[in-house]
């Protein structure tokens, strides 16, 4: 045996018998840095690692094993599980195939019938959701608020963004890649990326993933939060972030959207309305029971002073002058 | 195990994994180095725009390689080199504003993919992508890293590259007839930053019991950019953007033995930098007669007094005009953003799942201000003012409470409740110290006590600040949503739900002078209007000149309904709207009623042919009289894909938008449109109805097809048309974007050269074209073509 083949054996053995916190933070430093010289070594089979065995899920009453299911089904077993997460269900110790499809002794003591076996085909939208929140909804936080989310409310399931077995985009196992994927229904959005101002998605610069959780969250629009819990928008666009001493509220209190269009806009900075002036009249005017200030009267609309911002320069917020002049 | 099931001639196996293993880690070496370049080139890339890969200008996807199997991987890759030639008619800020991409050579796209046969390696998935480097406006590349039980890496790295000129954006829109007539040609608040934003993330052991999370995320802005400022007149200021954030996470969950609940804790701290500074930049710039340069500043509409009546005598700048020697502002914000968050999510109730979030945030900012002026303001004599560093100091305390519950009474009836509970608060307060000075002339010095007796007029201000400005915002939102959700059957379900949303906003400020210090002449002016004098002549004012405290309560009630049919597999509806009535309001543009309805239809009547269409209808208003306040937003989509074989593919898509946003509103101005009468509530100004209409429409075609075997084409035609109406107070004022076309034609050639290898050629026009009057600046017309030419590698 080679000493490169010592080594990977020497780490496999680590592997299995590494339990305390400290040797796993080690070891995941040595993959990391070193493991990618070692994978190149594994293209010939003298000095491929041993793949751990499996257990004997398919002992359990019911179940057949996955290896049965390759049986029949090689060309999803290759391509469409193996080389998914999915397969480490069987690396776990669990029933792989069996996990989502269900016990399958009597399907393939059947001759493969096909009622005998759960097909997803065959499921509801919220039936085939249920199966893969068993396992992804406590996995992290990214789907624990899917049963809540406005996908699950319009019976949009897993299935609908996901293909575990034909997925086109094998990250995530998506069945199309962002954006386009959700231009399949939300097809104005795309028209909104295409206006002259607008957020680079159709550049792939951001993507509708990173202001939007497709799982839902708690907030409308299943938008996600900055870090401090504030709007996502002022996770790039920090500067707006505050806090000011002299904070423009509506920015605070409603929200980006009170004056921009998010996804793109015919107006310059993504704005509601094409001139700024307009914009701001239509809040800054005196109206009873209102405290904002109406604007002075000395701002003649005819001339400078329909560019409001040419002196409201610090219009989110300013922490020296409350007229937002700096 | 699986190279061993397909073995290759041994020598030609080692051969192939040789060249295909260095060709994949070369990649990796050559992205890690473009992205250490552009990151080391960033601040000298200044102004100059780039590219984009050439399958996002015709918004085609290359096709997924096949990939190879090598050491117990799946491997496809791809990588695209090629170079950009740009051509740009017209006005190519508004190109560089709109598209910015420039000529040059360019990774135009990469992609990686490793898949585990044998989940035995250092890694089950690697994906590393990457597009645009070597000067394209936009270029990122993207890592994900996984091993299931042990690890999931992810990173990115992304650029933007923003430039923004434009020339409508904050244009005074100087008068023609002013004397003399100078337009602003640019924005004045041109932005040519550049955006950095990398991310790391690394959860431990993933699918344990207990995982641990680690995260670091940067953004960083920096570049030039022009700002503007007010005294007297709007002087140009060059604002050279240098702003940082830094994010850290680390986070733990920990999950019962049977999975089905779990604990997590996040802490985050953030922390942000800003040390954008502003310093004038010269614009209109005249000599005074003892040959000092003057900046006159950007509005220029003599018959107004902008600068002045008369600022200039022959080339000479008049010295009482309003006008700029010299302005600086240096700030040092450093802002510290602490979050901890506390997250439960349970299944282990049977029938219900839960989960619920508890956050805790505490934003802390610290500036002091240093400015100078030096120049004229005329209305009040001053001649100079300087901060040595007045303070300011602001906080964000805010708690956040989430939770939502699902119970399923029946397989096919779920109770759903979502609470949410938000309440922050924001106290600040600056300390200005500032220091004025006063003169009658730009060629005077400025008058110091006692060497002189400041010339001040009665609107003239303290000649020493020293007042403390305390400002408080909070706001305390809580939601409530409960739905009922039926399924019909599997075809059709139904939700019903109820929201209720409570906002309590308070806004409260106090402005106390400490010491405002007046001198003579003049001194019982502003504050010290009335305030007996200091027995040497001066004024002291002390004491509050300003407070108020706003208290608003605010309930919205939404009713929400839902319903879904999918009468076959291939056909899906969804319908949904809301109706919402609340109380009250905080703006002017809040509605007090507003109604949300949408449909969306999807079709699939054959696998090669999929339709959509999707209609989005919010009306909003606000009956108030005084306000009369309405809004509309409707979008009505239509998408069409029709690929009945690899030979051919057709997409269609289109969208009309009509959007409007109207309220009443009060001005002040010379021009008064049909309908203008007295403000209701203020006397000395106007009030008209304040309307802005906005008509979209979106329409795109693309064309693929592929003639031979080797040979695809793409072919695409993209239209935007916009026109609108709003209402127009400023006689020089363009519709500008509210009025426009926009062409944008694409094609595209591959060609296959060689086994792994094709050849790219791709092509784009722009043309943008607006349909209303130019202005007082330049038109804002470009007309562009593009052609990339590239060569593909992949397997």
């Amino acid at each position: 045996m080679s000493n490169q083949a010592l080594r990977v054996s020497r780490r496999n053995v680590a592997l299995t018998r590494a339990r305390s916190l400290f040797s796993r933070l080690f070891l995941m430093g040595f993959l990391l840095t070193v493991a990618p010289l070692l994978s190149a070594q594994q293209a010939t089979p003298a000095t491929q690692a041993p793949v751990k065995a499996p257990a004997k899920p398919s002992a359990a009453p019911g179940y057949a094993g996955s290896d049965a299911c390759k049986t029949c089904h090689a060309d999803v077993y290759n391509k469409g599980f193996e080389p998914t997460p999915h397969y480490n269900l069987i690396k776990e110790g669990k029933h792989g195939c069996e996990d989502c499809h269900g016990p399958g002794q009597a399907h393939v003591e059947g001759g493969g019938d096909p009622s005998k076996i759960r097909r997803f085909s065959q499921l509801s939208t919220v039936e085939a959701t249920r199966i893969c929140l068993g396992c992804h909804q406590t996995r992290g936080l990214e789907q624990s608020n899917f049963n809540r989310s406005a996908h699950a409310k319009n019976n949009v399931g897993c299935l609908d963004c996901h293909s575990p077995h034909h997925a086109a985009q094998p990250e995530f196992l998506l069945i199309k890649s962002s954006p386009q994927l959700c231009y399949g229904c939300h097809a104005p959005v795309k028209a909104e990326f295409n206006r002259p101002f607008r957020h680079r998605v159709e550049q792939r610069l951001i993507e509708c993933n990173d202001c939007h959780n497709p799982h839902g969250t708690f907030v409308a629009r299943q938008l996600r939060l900055a870090s401090t819990q504030q709007e996502i928008c002022l996770r790039c666009h920090t500067e707006k972030q505050g806090p000011f001493v002299f904070e423009h509220t509506p920015v605070k209190q409603e929200g980006c959207t009170s004056c921009h269009m998010a996804h793109g806009s015919n107006n310059p900075r993504l704005l509601r309305v094409n001139e700024v002036n307009l914009l701001c009249l239509q809040c800054h005017t005196p109206t009873m029971n209102n405290p904002v200030p109406g604007a002075p009267s000395f701002h003649n609309q005819a001339q400078k002073y329909q560019a409001c911002t040419l002196c409201h320069t610090q219009i989110h917020g300013s922490n020296f002058n409350e007229f937002f002049f700096k | 195990m699986r190279a061993a099931a397909r073995p290759l001639p041994r020598g030609k196996a080692m051969r192939t994994n040789c060249y295909q293993w260095a060709g994949i880690w070369a990649v990796l070496l050559l992205g890690s180095a473009l992205v250490a370049a552009q990151e080391a080139g960033s601040s000298a890339s200044g102004q100059s725009g780039a590219a984009q890969s050439s399958s996002q200008q015709t918004k085609q996807q290359a096709p997924a390689p096949e990939g190879i199997e090598s050491g117990g991987y799946r491997i496809q890759q791809s990588v695209e080199l090629g170079y950009r030639f740009t051509n740009v008619n017209g006005n190519a800020a508004v190109y560089n504003t709109f598209v910015n991409l420039q000529s040059g050579p360019r990774l135009l796209d990469q992609t990686l993919s490793m898949r585990s046969l044998t989940h035995a390696g250092p890694f089950d998935d690697l994906f590393l992508s990457s597009f645009g480097f070597g000067g394209d406006p936009n270029d990122a590349a993207r890592l994900r890293v996984t091993k299931a039980q042990w690890y999931n890496l992810t990173a990115d790295y992304r650029r933007d590259q923003n430039y923004f000129d434009y020339d409508l954006l904050a244009n005074p829109l100087n008068s023609p007839t002013s004397n003399p007539a100078i337009q602003v040609n640019q924005s004045p608040h041109g932005y040519y930053t550049a955006r950095h934003m990398g991310d790391a993330d690394l959860v431990l052991f993933p699918l344990s019991r207990v995982n641990i999370r680690l995260g670091y995320s940067h953004n960083g802005v920096s570049g030039p950019s022009f700002s503007s400022y007010h005294q007297g007149t709007e002087a140009s200021l060059f604002q050279p953007w240098s702003t940082t954030t830094n994010t850290w996470r680390l986070g733990a969950t920990l999950k019962t033995a049977d999975r089905k609940t779990a604990l997590s804790f996040d802490q985050f701290l953030q922390y942000f930098k800003n040390d954008t500074n502003y310093f004038l930049a010269p614009f209109a710039v005249f000599l005074l007669p003892n040959g000092l340069p003057a900046s006159l500043g950007l509005s220029w509409n003599t018959a107004g007094g902008s600068p002045c009546g008369t600022p200039l005598a022959g080339t000479i700048a008049n010295p009482k005009c309003n006008g700029y020697l010299n302005y600086s502002r240096v700030e040092k914000l450093r802002t510290s953003s602490p979050t901890s968050k506390l997250t439960l999510i349970s299944r282990a109730i049977p029938k219900l799942d839960f989960a619920g979030t508890v956050s805790y945030a505490w934003s802390t900012s610290d500036t002091p201000l240093f400015e100078f002026f030096s120049g004229r303001e005329s209305r009040t004599n001053l001649r100079q003012f300087n901060d040595g560093g007045s303070p300011a100091r602001a906080s964000t305390i805010t708690t956040t409470v989430e939770a939502g519950a699902t119970y399923n009474l029946t397989d096919r009836l779920r109770l759903v409740d979502n609470f949410r509970f938000n309440n922050y608060r924001i106290p600040g307060n600056f300390l200005l110290n500032e220091f004025d000075y006063f003169a009658s002339s730009m060629l005077l010095n400025p008058v110091i006590p006692p060497l002189g007796t400041p010339p001040h007029t009665s609107s003239s201000g303290a000649d020493v600040f020293n007042d403390l400005y305390r400002r408080f915002l909070g706001q305390d939102e809580k939601v409530n949503e409960f739905d009922v959700e039926y399924d019909i059957s599997r075809r059709a379900g139904v939700t019903v739900g109820y929201r209720f949303r409570r906002l309590i906003n308070t806004h409260s400020w106090t402005s106390t002078a400490l010491a405002e210090l007046y001198l003579p002449t003049l001194p019982n002016r502003g504050n010290c209007t009335g305030v007996p004098l200091n027995p040497n002549g001066s004024c002291t004012f002390t004491g509050v000149f300003d407070s108020e405290n706003d208290y608003l309560e605010i309930n919205q009630y939404i009713g929400v309904i839902g319903l879904w049919f999918r009468p076959t597999d291939q056909l899906r509806i969804n319908l949904n709207t809301d109706f919402m009535s609340a109380d009250d309001i905080l703006t002017r543009i809040d509605p007090r009623h507003q109604q949300q309805y949408r449909a969306h239809i999807d079709w699939t009547p054959h696998p090669w042919l999929v339709l959509g269409a999707s209609a989005n209808l919010i009306q909003s208003r606000d009956p108030v009289t005084e306000i009369s306040y309405s809004a509309h937003n409707r979008t009505f989509g239509f998408t069409a894909m029709i690929a009945p074989n690899e030979r051919f593919g057709l997409d269609l898509a289109y969208d009309f938008n009509a959007f409007q946003q109207n309220a009443n509103v009060c001005y002040s101005g010379t021009l008064q449109p049909p309908g203008t009468t007295t403000c209701a509530e203020e006397s000395d100004l106007l009030q008209v109805f304040g309307f802005f209409h906005n008509r979209s429409q979106y329409g795109s075609a693309t064309v693929r097809f592929k003639p031979v075997p080797k040979v695809t084409a793409n072919v695409g035609f993209a239209i935007e048309s916009n026109d609108g109406d709003m209402l127009i107070l400023n006689p020089l004022q363009p519709f500008g974007s509210l009025n426009f076309k926009y062409y944008q034609p694409t094609a595209q050639l591959e060609v296959n050269l060689a086994r792994h290898v094709d050849g790219v050629v791709g092509w784009n026009y722009y043309d943008y074209d607006e349909q209303s009057l130019a202005g007082p600046t330049l038109p804002r017309r470009f007309q562009a073509n593009l052609v990339s030419v590239a060569l593909r590698y992949s397997f």
